[in-house]
């Protein structure tokens, strides 16, 4: 499994979603997390990292770069959808529990190293995606 | 949503006060002007590239004068940009290509399948470019290789110095030179699903939707250079930093590698996809459109491979054949005047193909048999074959045993010409060829012929346009 990353406070403005995970998710080829409607500010350039939770604990899954479109800009961009294969560790983590019906998986901001824990952000919604050969 | 409170607001307009952005060697870069970079429609088509294919290797493994040569590049870009800002080569104008792309073009190159493809042509033209400034058409652009574990840290050309004497460095890079890159966002976990994306909808995107590794390698690497106020993490100004280019060299890479790894890896043949269009200026200035189609084997058509080479160079790139036609007679021997042999030589010792061209050689057709052609009789009576410096070649003749004879007449014969003709071509005798059967046990065969035809005439290769 991947390395453990202690979280005893998890950043004020990560978000977390439930997933359920579906029937086939053990014989998928790739499982994709999807985030929905991402809403970040046009000047902010953004690595959103994708953690599973487990407790306090949070172990890496994947993650997706976002470039600002200039430092200067005014407003909000809008994703439609964020892709982030997560299929490595979270197949990795299903063989460590195998009755597990859910996921719970945390998405924090950084810029590099560095945590950006007042950045305004949202994501309406998220998924998983399944692909198979 | 209402703007963030960010954290750095303030920390790149402190830290460029701080560094002195605008100091002698580096110009300031102002705000990204993003103006389209040339006239649309105006380009002329771009044309095969003949150069010697060569390899970009991992930037970690420059020896030291290749660094200086890739420092040397990347300065005289610079340069150009302070003396002659008009110049579309310089260093500027050369980010800016970027800023209008990615951030004003009506047809956006990121979040769809024109991702890889656009930043192919975008890196193929600046590398000619950098080769041009230090009169070097062997430069290649170095990859920075941040997926091998040992190679996280920034390449150090690119941090060595660490400060405006480099060409390589930028000073808004929030990752310093001894920081890794998060292992969470290129490491194996990360890589997999790339090189193992079944198709390239999800590896390269589709005409809507970006491929996996856009937002993750890709995007997260400019994020982590730059941090959030570095001129990497933002579109407008990402092309500033000249690592921008070793690192989409590495992305380039793994394109190249995903296209190798299984033969169902294949780049989209739409239409759509395949006439895909974008200009840039060229090395010399000129404003060239070149399609997807054009760059979708980086080795064979922009020169450029990864180290381990599926093509090697055995037979000659020709951009196109230059004829060479000296005075002909019949029944005479081909005397090569100064002006033509000229040329020819000049082809020769550049090392670029010439050719002899026969037309409707004189020779029997009534059987089949393999003819040496010499372009001298005498040696042709000693008959040494590739051991004679006038040796051309063969002429074979097969008969087609069901029909009895042969095609009525031989068509054209072409014979590449070596240089050891040279003393032929400079002979005022001219060059007389004749023919031998080779390895005849035919008795009272005639041993040499002197070779007739209906012309003859030379072509040579140009293998570069200036």
């Amino acid at each position: 499994m991947g390395s453990n990353v202690a979280s005893a406070h998890p950043q004020a403005n990560s978000k977390e979603f439930v997933l359920a995970l579906p029937p086939e998710f053990a014989a998928a080829h790739s499982v994709v997390l999807v985030l929905n409607d991402v809403r970040l500010p046009k000047s902010a350039a953004v690595v959103l990292r994708a953690r599973l939770a487990e407790g306090e604990a949070e172990i890496p899954l994947g993650s997706i770069g976002v470039l600002a479109e200039s430092k200067d800009a005014q407003g909000t961009a809008t994703h439609a959808a964020l892709r982030i294969d997560i299929t490595k560790t979270l197949l990795r983590w299903r063989q460590e529990h195998p009755y597990a019906s859910a996921v719970r998986i945390r998405v924090v901001p950084y810029a590099g190293k560095e945590a950006l824990p007042d950045l305004e952000w949202s994501a309406a919604s998220a998924s998983l995606t399944l692909g198979t050969r | 949503m209402s703007q963030a409170k960010f954290p750095f607001a303030n920390s790149r307009r402190t830290f460029l006060q701080s560094v002195g952005a605008g100091a002698l060697l580096i110009p300031s870069v102002s705000h990204a002007v993003c103006e389209p970079p040339g006239t649309p429609g105006s380009a002329r088509p771009w044309r095969a590239d003949c150069r010697p294919i060569r390899a970009r290797r991992p930037a970690s493994t420059l020896a030291a004068a290749e660094i200086q040569k890739l420092k040397d590049a990347y300065k005289a870009m610079r340069d150009l940009s302070v003396s002659d800002p008009a110049d579309p080569r310089g260093f500027t104008h050369q980010a800016n290509i970027h800023c209008w792309f990615c951030s004003v073009s009506p047809t956006p190159v990121h979040g769809n399948w024109q991702f890889f493809a656009w930043h192919r042509a975008y890196l193929y033209f600046h590398e000619r470019i950098l080769g041009k400034l230090i009169n070097d058409s062997e430069f290649r652009l170095p990859y920075w290789d941040w997926e091998i574990s040992t190679h996280r840290k920034m390449p150090s050309a690119y941090t060595s110095p660490n400060n405006n004497t480099n060409p390589l460095w930028n000073g808004t890079r929030a990752m310093s030179p001894s920081d890794d890159l998060p292992e969470e966002d290129v490491n194996e976990d990360v890589m997999e699903p790339v090189y193992s994306a079944a198709n390239f909808s999800e590896f390269g995107g589709t005409g809507a939707f970006p491929g996996i590794p856009e937002g993750s390698p890709h995007g997260s690497v400019h994020v982590d250079v730059g941090g959030f106020a570095g001129d990497m993490g933002a579109f407008d100004t990402a092309g500033r930093d000249p690592i921008f280019y070793a690192h989409h060299a590495n992305v380039d890479k793994i394109w190249s590698d995903w296209n190798k790894g299984a033969s169902s890896h294949e780049n989209p043949t739409d239409a759509a996809f395949l006439n895909l269009s974008w200009s840039f200026y060229d090395e010399n200035r000129i404003w060239r459109s070149i399609k997807a189609s054009q760059l979708l084997n980086h080795e064979t058509q922009l020169r450029y491979n990864y180290g381990l080479s599926r093509f090697r160079e055995i037979l000659p790139c020709i951009l196109d054949w230059i004829i060479v036609r000296p005075p002909w007679r019949f029944d005479r021997p081909v005397v090569v005047e100064p002006r033509f042999r000229d040329q020819i030589m000049k082809a020769l010792d550049e090392r670029r193909p010439v050719r002899m061209h026969i037309n409707y050689p004189q020779i029997p057709l009534d059987r089949s048999a393999v003819y040496r052609v010499y372009a001298d009789p005498k040696e042709a009576e000693a008959d040494n074959g590739t051991k004679s410096p006038a040796f051309l070649g063969v002429i074979p003749v097969v008969l087609n045993t069901r029909e009895k004879h042969h095609p009525p007449k031989a068509p054209q014969v072409v014979l590449n010409v070596g240089r050891r003709i040279s003393d032929l071509l400079h002979s005022t005798d001219g060059i007389q060829l004749a023919f031998v059967e080779r390895f005849t046990t035919r008795k009272g065969a005639p041993k040499v012929q002197l070779l007739n035809a209906k012309e003859v005439y030379f072509s040579y290769g140009e293998t570069m346009r200036e």
